[in-house]
């Protein structure tokens, strides 16, 4: 393999990339919209979650109830109703998600040896904001309970121990700052991985893929070619979506920016190299793509991007090991968020060198030359 | 004019190209029990640290608790200045720092803000002892009492499918027709334009249902979906859904000249904003005020509205006529805009 | 039939222009076809052919003027129009994924005839491909897809029939077969326009309009153009009208023949499962020769040549290519050849001068090198001037002269040229072959295939492959001798209509 080979091709490569009326704008376009739409968009915070109480008591503490639900910054008080069936249509219409009940005698009965009970009910069509908006109106109820009721009984909310809590590396919960690097990783997954798909793609449906298969060129030379743009591509676009981070969202890496970069690198070759493979295997621009979109999605569903590989099955989180994302944004976030060094992300540096290793073996012994 | 042999033709090419075939099919069953089996937003499993200044009794108990939660792993004891390193390296998740007998401090590693509020909650709820409490309450879950967050998935999967199998490959098949130069051989046949459209759609429209069948069979028998307001409402509503994707596909395809074009704009213009828009991860009531109002023109966001409110909820009918009426306003609008589009002759 | 010519009209064109932007494609263009006509239109590449056969199957709209068909309008009555014509567009359209046998089957019931109703008229040539009914479309060798292309065009019977180059990459023999079937659907009434780049066709037509820039030059029989212009031949008027400044002469050189062997290979088999393709050939090619490498539509010339490139393993047999061993030397013989297939694979979307710093450095050239024979092989074809114009900018013509240049930009020792010259017009083949020459007779050896037999005529020796098997080998006036035949072209049609693979 001589290096000048490999620049003549990848200048090729530069030259009809720039040509091209469309992919440089998408190339610049598609990680601006993502970073400056996508972090409001994605965000999984539960918040105004509506709620609808059915008072059946009609006695001062329940207006106080209703007030301090109104007064919560995660709730917001949907109506107040004296019919159940009203609060099951506010449900059904999407426009609450707990229903508090309080029972026909509640106040009265917690000055009895025998109080009735709060019947709470979370809508868990969506269990996520099922459960943490009951666990919201618990506490909230549970604060009032504990001021109005006898000393004796208060008791029984208090804690043993004073709790408090601290939140490290993100101290305000923003979700955004969660969400970030794992946009970074899908703007490379589409980019890194579909771009050069259908570039091999579109050469052999044009036909100068014959041309280059009867030169002497080599299949690595060929293949490296190929990477090589996407790779380059690649940093552009992974630095102008780090600018946007720091400049709007004030979001920079808290670890040095060596280990972004170096994992990033990485993985560029393991997505492109994945995308030539497909392309390799593939007849038609249509078929490369719906093959490619297939793994992406079980990509980023299984990678830990959305959804903790924590809350996996012990089998599935098997399989993300033979997932190579996984490593990435174990990288991604470790260097984002917490501050990891290199030596703690020695393990997924090392997975990611072998992934790349492996993705760069078979996209050069996929593509043929000889039939 | 005889549609069968168009419709013979149109199906043999989405057999003949079985890589696809098969990965249509495949999108359905492994997205539903990758959502259904997999993947879930719930924290069930939290590693703690746990490190002591004083190893008092209430600290003893504590700590067996802890250990007895079958929510929270306690992964090591650490000395309070390693807590720091412990988080950092990704070890644990949370670690609880007991200063004396009397206070506790829960640290989490809020690099996850959902798993970290949830955990607090856990943790809290543990260290406070506060067990009583919740005897005041009597909660229960509505329509999904198991918690399954796959309940929330199964809609949107069907969203974003049908647009996928019918808008897309729709758009594709006409246009690579543009491309390869037979369009101009149909044209100038004496079939009429509505007959080459119809046909197209036939093979697709098929393979939907073959999807959903799938996935109702899925979601009733793997992932338990009661689907108490019946198949019929279902299928009825998914066919209204699958024919707009159609026609939205065919309006794609007149405004495409190459297949890349066709793809990229289906990709970006319909599915990007289904997967943001339509609330098929990210809940919509989270929007800012502009993009909200965008997801009202985004069809994907009332189908899924309404399959959640027919599978998951089991309501009537009648309780999605909003949707319905929305949904089949597009349809038509996109039926007309389509066919107008459709030109019988090259420009 | 020919008095009522004059009265009534099949296809009849008035004043009819059409521009694309600022790009005038028909200028004024006015001619009238009788019923049962065979009007031939010829012209170069880019000369409105294809725009004004769109407007005619009611396609495309004119900008001005008006043409009828049938009587009908092609603006107004276009629905009803069309369901009397029938249209060969000029490229392939054929479903690639479905086999030959369901394309035929599809084509006939758009048109609502049964596959057997219109079988008897196209049963000459879909015999050809039969072998083939189950294979893909999208599989065949380019002539092949013509042919079965013809079929889907002619399965049923219109009125009016279109074909706009129909013939293209078709073999000799087959072509000749095609036109027999016209001029038996023209007895039958059946009017046709058809464009063709082949001159012997144009002399089958009754009458044939010249086109160039979208303007008609010339409408008259063949036979009276030949005879107003005193020229030997109706190629020769084309020239003469096309490019009056191009003498017209033999091309022929004699080349002395060198005695070093550029080709030798022996009992070379390829075989696909139980299909033989390529069925224990034997030949050699001398250096500095043109090696004519004739066969028809799918007898294995192109699986051959891919073996001779490197691009494909033989199942049996040895040989060398440039002194090396094609089983065990593939990337050195890659090396040391230039490949020009009938795609003439340049990057459309780079500059010409971008297209040869590409293809110089993937054979390993320096910047230097590449600069300097780069600028060589420009200028003598006048071309560095626009070296920066953009490939698809460029006319087809001489794109083929580009894409040959440019496969002999690495000093290759031998060029294969696939075709080099399919569906280009007279002038353009002229200029083509000069180029040839000039080539040879530096010492390049050149191993060309062709459908056109008078480009036969002009190789040193040719070579006639038939059913993977070559049966004729010597220099074209040997095997006139052998075949006691008057031409290249006889002798070609000896031999493969004795083809064991058309039963």
């Amino acid at each position: 393999m001589k290096s000048s080979i490999l620049a003549v091709v990848v200048r090729k490569e530069f030259q009809q990339f720039f040509r091209n009326p469309f992919l440089p704008r998408l190339c610049l376009m598609f990680p601006i919209v993502i970073m400056l739409i996508m972090p409001l968009v994605t965000n999984m915070e539960v918040k105004h979650v509506g709620v609808v109480v059915v008072d059946n008591d009609r006695q001062e503490f329940s207006r106080q109830l209703a007030n301090s639900l109104r007064a919560s910054d995660y709730l917001s008080l949907y109506e107040v109703t004296p019919s159940y069936a009203t609060a099951i249509h506010a449900i059904e219409q999407g426009d609450a998600d707990v229903i508090v009940d309080i029972p026909d005698g509640f106040y009265k009965s917690l000055f009895t040896a025998e109080p009735k009970r709060l019947k709470l009910s979370g809508n868990a069509v969506n269990a996520t904001k099922g459960t943490f908006g009951l666990q919201y109106v618990q506490a909230v109820v549970g604060r009032i309970l504990a001021e109005e009721m006898p000393a004796s009984r208060a008791s029984m909310l208090a804690s043993a121990m004073t709790v408090s809590t601290l939140h490290l590396f993100n101290p305000t919960l923003d979700y955004r700052y969660y969400m970030i690097p794992a946009l970074m990783i899908m703007l490379i997954v589409m980019l890194c991985g579909f771009l050069p798909a259908l570039n091999i793609v579109s050469e052999k449906e044009v036909g100068t893929i014959e041309q280059i298969n009867v030169s002497p060129i080599s299949h690595l030379t060929f293949t490296l070619g190929k990477v090589l743009p996407y790779w380059i591509i690649g940093l552009v676009v992974l630095t102008v979506a780090m600018t946007i981070a720091w400049a709007v969202y004030g979001l920079a890496p808290r670890s040095s920016i060596g280990i972004i970069y170096g994992a990033s690198a990485l993985f560029f070759v393991i997505m492109s190299c994945f995308g030539i493979t497909i392309a390799n295997g593939s007849q038609t621009m249509q078929q490369s793509m719906f093959v490619m979109f297939f793994f992406v999605m079980i990509f980023i569903l299984m990678s830990g991007l959305m959804t903790p590989i924590q809350s996996m099955p012990s089998w599935a989180q098997t399989i993300t090991y033979a997932i190579p994302p996984r490593y990435y944004i174990d990288i991604m976030r470790a260097g984002y968020l917490r501050g990891s060094s290199f030596a703690e992300l020695l393990p997924q540096f090392g997975m990611l060198a072998a992934f790349a290793v492996v993705f760069a073996l078979m996209a050069v012994f996929s593509y043929r030359k000889q039939s | 004019m005889k549609l069968a042999p168009f419709i013979y033709k149109e199906s043999l090419h989405v057999v003949r190209d079985w890589r696809m075939l098969l990965v249509v099919i495949m999108i359905p069953i492994v997205q539903m029990l990758l959502f259904g089996f997999a993947i879930s937003t719930e924290v069930n499993n939290i590693k703690v640290a746990v490190s002591y200044q004083k190893y008092t009794n209430d600290v003893r108990l504590t700590i067996e608790r802890l250990i007895a939660n079958p929510y929270v792993t306690v992964k090591k004891y650490v000395a309070p200045t390693d807590i720091y390193t412990t988080l950092k390296a990704g070890e644990t998740d949370a670690a609880i720092l007991f200063a004396d007998g009397e206070e506790a401090q829960i640290i989490t590693d809020a690099s996850n803000p959902n798993m970290a509020q949830t955990s607090t909650g856990y943790l809290t709820a543990i260290l406070s002892d506060s067990y009583a409490a919740p005897s005041l309450f009597d909660s229960h879950y509505l329509y999904n009492p198991q918690l399954l967050s796959s309940y929330n998935f199964v809609p949107g999967v069907m969203g974003m499918l049908f647009l996928l199998v019918c808008a897309l490959m729709t758009a594709v098949s006409v246009v690579r027709e543009k491309e390869t130069g037979t369009m101009e051989l149909l044209l100038v046949s004496p079939v009429r334009p509505m007959a080459i459209i119809i046909s197209k759609m036939v093979p697709f429209f098929v393979l939907s249902c073959i999807d959903l069948t799938l996935i109702i069979l899925i979601a009733r028998y793997l992932l338990g979906v009661p689907l108490s307001g019946g198949v019929i409402p279902i299928v009825l509503f998914t066919t209204l859904y699958v024919v707009l994707s159609l026609f939205l596909g065919l309006f794609v395809s007149t405004v495409s000249r190459t297949q890349i074009m066709a793809m990229l704009i289906c990709g970006m213009v319909m599915i990007f904003p289904v997967i943001l828009l339509s609330g098929l991860i990210f809940p919509t009531e989270n929007l800012p005020v502009v993009l909200k109002q965008l997801s009202y023109i985004v069809p994907a966001r009332w189908y899924i509205d309404a399959m959640r409110k027919l599978m998951i909820e089991g309501l009537p009918l009648t309780d999605v006529m909003l949707d319905l009426i929305i949904l089949s306003g597009m349809t038509l609008f996109f039926l007309i805009v389509s066919l107008r589009n459709f030109k019988d002759r090259l420009s | 039939m020919s008095d009522q010519a004059t009265t009534s009209k099949a296809i009849s064109v008035s004043n009819v222009s059409k521009s694309y932007g600022k790009v005038k494609a028909i200028q004024d263009v006015s001619f009238d076809v009788a019923p049962g006509e065979l009007f031939g239109l010829i012209g170069p590449d880019g000369a409105g052919k294809s725009t004004l056969f769109r407007i005619l199957v009611t396609l495309l709209t004119p900008d001005s003027g008006e043409a009828t068909v049938e009587g009908l309008n092609t603006v107004g009555d276009y629905r009803r129009l069309r369901k009397e014509i029938g249209y060969m567009p000029g490229h392939f359209s054929l479903y690639p994924d479905l086999t030959v046998e369901e394309n035929i089957n599809f084509f006939a019931s758009i048109f609502g005839v049964s596959r057997q109703e219109g079988y008897h008229l196209i049963a000459p040539i879909y015999e050809q491909i039969a072998p083939f009914k189950d294979r893909p479309a999208g599989k065949l060798s380019g002539g092949m897809k013509q042919k079965l292309a013809l079929c889907c065009a002619l399965i049923h019977r219109p009125k009016v029939l279109f074909l706009d180059e129909p013939t293209t990459g078709v073999d000799a023999v087959s072509r000749q077969e095609f036109w027999d079937l016209l001029s038996q659907l023209r007895q039958q009434g059946i009017t046709i326009l058809v464009s063709t780049p082949y001159m012997d066709e144009a002399m089958r037509c009754q009458r044939v309009a010249l086109i160039s820039n979208g303007k008609i030059m010339e409408i008259d029989t063949p036979q009276g153009l030949i005879d107003r212009y005193h020229l030997p031949t109706i190629e020769d008027v084309f020239i003469h009208l096309m490019a009056p400044d191009k003498p017209i002469g033999s091309l022929y050189r004699h080349i002395t023949p060198t005695h070093h062997l550029a080709i030798n290979v022996k009992d070379l088999t390829k075989r696909f499962g139980s299909f033989t393709a390529v069925d224990h050939i034997t030949f050699s090619v001398e250096k500095g020769e043109i090696f004519g490498f004739l066969g028809a539509n799918g007898a294995g010339k192109t699986t051959a040549i891919k073996m001779l490139c490197g691009l494909s393993f033989p199942t049996s047999g040895s040989g060398t290519v440039a002194g090396y061993d094609i089983t065990r030397q593939a990337e050195e013989i890659k090396r040391h050849i230039g490949y020009m297939s009938q795609r003439f694979s340049l990057y459309d979307d780079l500059s010409v001068w971008q297209n040869i710093e590409f293809f110089g450095g993937i054979y390993g050239m320096t910047r230097q090198e590449v600069e300097k024979r780069g600028r060589e092989i420009l200028e003598e074809l006048n071309f560095y001037d626009k070296r920066h114009d953009l490939v698809a900018d460029i006319p087809l013509g001489w794109k083929q002269k580009l894409a040959f240049s440019v496969a002999l930009l690495h000093r290759p020792e031998i060029v294969f040229l696939d075709e080099p010259t399919g569906g280009v017009d007279p002038v353009v083949r002229r200029q083509f072959w000069e180029l040839i020459y000039q080539t040879a007779a530096k010492g390049v050896t050149i191993f060309v295939t062709t459908h056109y037999m008078d480009e036969a005529e002009y190789c040193n020796r040719i070579s006639i492959m038939v059913a993977g098997k070559i049966e004729a080998l010597d220099t074209p006036t040997n095997l006139k001798k052998a075949y006691g035949a008057q031409s290249i072209d006889e002798v070609f049609r000896i031999l493969a209509r004795n083809n064991p693979r058309n039963e």
